[in-house]
């Protein structure tokens, strides 16, 4: 790990973060018609639009420190016909705006009528984005990064932190209203159960994908630079990672399989700890992958 | 259209790193700092055959800056514009539009862009540009006591050394075409050669 890649870390999870929150709040607006009126649409981190401008917004603050001369970051969109960190800064001004008009027209009350398609384009903006960052890092002289994994890991992240967001906010709306019965009941409707289902193969799919990355890493020649990834520290981290996840979908098959006994003994703090688990997992599985880079030649 | 490019002659070179230090000298290179770095590449060991003991010892180096590639992958992937390629082919860095993201320097197969944590952006070879407009060589290759450099057209070169083996540790040449003809030491072509200065060359 080079100096100062924890800004990339946080840069690209809370980006992603954003992103994902957008994406499944579209869809469950599009698939719930009321879902826009029975979230919070103020000034609130409860407001899922909010929520994401925030991120988006604080992960372009962190992105600075990783500059060297941040002064010259005005000219950074000057090479938009080659470098993908130019087309990336840009898809990231078109979303952030995109947003920041959502969230204004959803907390004033403006035009509510159109926020559903406004949502549909922060959307399609948000996933060019992700798209972006995704080339980003695939580099033909960067062989860990040069590979189908790296766009699976950024879209995981997107879709695993977009849905236990919303499923907290969910949770964070009940446990207000002091509500118990509305969230066994929205954990047994279908909304409630896709979020789960959703949410538990994707932490499969981490689960699976993260093991076979590992023992590609393990095979790979990492020429002069003798990285050892399949033991010390990088290997501990890798298991740490692993332990996380395994964790995680032990408690979303009991929000699966028991969801109203959760919910009549009042224990579903386990939210709490999902959350914990998925984030810290998101943040350790992009150290790992900034940790994995070596490149060809000298 | 001229394609300027150095030539390095392995079999002559003793490692002396006078180019690194010319280079330093000349660019007024703090600590840490080498756009010229040497390689040190080493291989081989003793075996036992009877009662005798042979060896298949071997050494070389490797002399490395920036190679002012054909395609350069560091050009392409600079968001500012700050890295570009002359007509002659030198591929030069405007430290005044560069932010400093070090992308450049995760790309570069020869590890030609280096970060200046001073200045806040990095640093290349530039083939001593201000020399080479003037009608001088670029330093390193006057340096050179065993004239293991020499720079020039890439075609030319090509034509008076008859030289353009990639050897190890150098990626394929056809990723970014780098404007490099090399003389291969003898001992290029042994197996299981390994690079045994590498803390001097990636702290120097």
């Amino acid at each position: 790990m080079r100096n100062k890649d924890w800004t990339l870390v946080f840069f690209t999870s809370l980006s992603q973060l954003s992103v994902g929150v957008v994406l499944c709040f579209t869809w469950l607006v599009y698939v719930e018609n009321d879902a826009r009126f029975f979230m919070e649409m103020g000034l609130s981190l409860k407001n899922p639009v909010f929520l994401a401008l925030f991120a988006i917004g604080l992960a372009t603050v962190i992105s600075f420190s990783h500059l060297g001369n941040p002064s010259n970051a005005p000219k950074s969109m000057n090479n938009l016909t080659e470098s993908w960190v130019s087309r990336e800064i840009l898809a990231l001004a078109v979303y952030s705006t995109s947003l920041l008009i959502a969230f204004v027209l959803g907390w004033k009350n403006w035009n509510v009528e159109y926020l559903s398609y406004l949502l549909a384009l922060s959307s399609v903006f948000g996933l060019a984005f992700l798209w972006m960052m995704i080339r980003i890092y695939v580099i033909p002289t960067i062989p860990p990064w040069n590979s189908w994994y790296t766009a699976l890991s950024f879209i995981s992240t997107t879709v695993c932190l977009g849905l236990i967001t919303i499923l907290f906010l969910h949770y964070i709306e009940f446990a207000n209203v002091g509500c118990v019965t509305c969230y066994a009941r929205f954990i047994e409707a279908q909304t409630g159960k896709t979020l789960i289902v959703s949410l538990t193969l994707i932490v499969l799919i981490e689960i699976i994908s993260g093991f076979y990355r590992q023992s590609q890493l393990e095979r790979m020649n990492t020429g002069i630079d003798e990285l050892a990834l399949n033991k010390g520290a990088f290997h501990q981290v890798f298991i740490a990672r692993m332990v996380m996840l395994i964790l995680a979908l032990l408690i979303l098959s009991v929000f699966l399989l028991k969801p109203t006994l959760l919910a009549e003994n009042d224990h579903f703090i386990w939210i709490y700890p999902l959350l914990a688990l998925l984030i810290a997992q998101e943040l350790t599985g992009r150290l790992l992958f900034y940790s994995s880079y070596f490149r060809i030649g000298v | 259209m001229t394609r300027l490019a150095f030539y390095f002659d392995s079999s002559s070179c003793s490692g002396c790193k006078t180019c690194q230090m010319a280079c330093k000298d000349k660019n007024d290179l703090a600590i840490g700092q080498v756009w010229r770095r040497v390689y040190e590449v080493t291989g081989g060991g003793w075996k036992k055959q009877g009662e005798a003991w042979k060896q298949d010892v071997f050494a070389y180096n490797l002399s490395m800056s920036c190679n002012h590639c054909e395609d350069p992958i560091c050009v392409k992937v600079c968001p500012t514009h700050a890295l570009w390629k002359r007509e002659d082919g030198i591929v030069q860095i405007d430290q005044t539009s560069c932010i400093g993201c070090k992308y450049c320097s995760w790309v570069c197969p020869y590890g030609a862009l280096q970060y200046n944590p001073e200045k806040g952006v990095m640093g290349k070879c530039d083939l001593c540009a201000d020399y080479i407009d003037q009608g001088k060589n670029p330093s390193c290759v006057d340096a050179c006591p065993m004239r293991a450099l020499d720079f020039g057209d890439y075609q030319e070169l090509l034509d008076k050394y008859g030289a353009s083996d990639h050897i190890y540790p150098l990626p394929d040449h056809s990723i970014t075409g780098p404007s490099l003809c090399i003389k291969a030491h003898p001992n290029a072509n042994k197996p299981y050669p390994e690079v045994s200065n590498i803390e001097e060359v990636k702290i120097a």
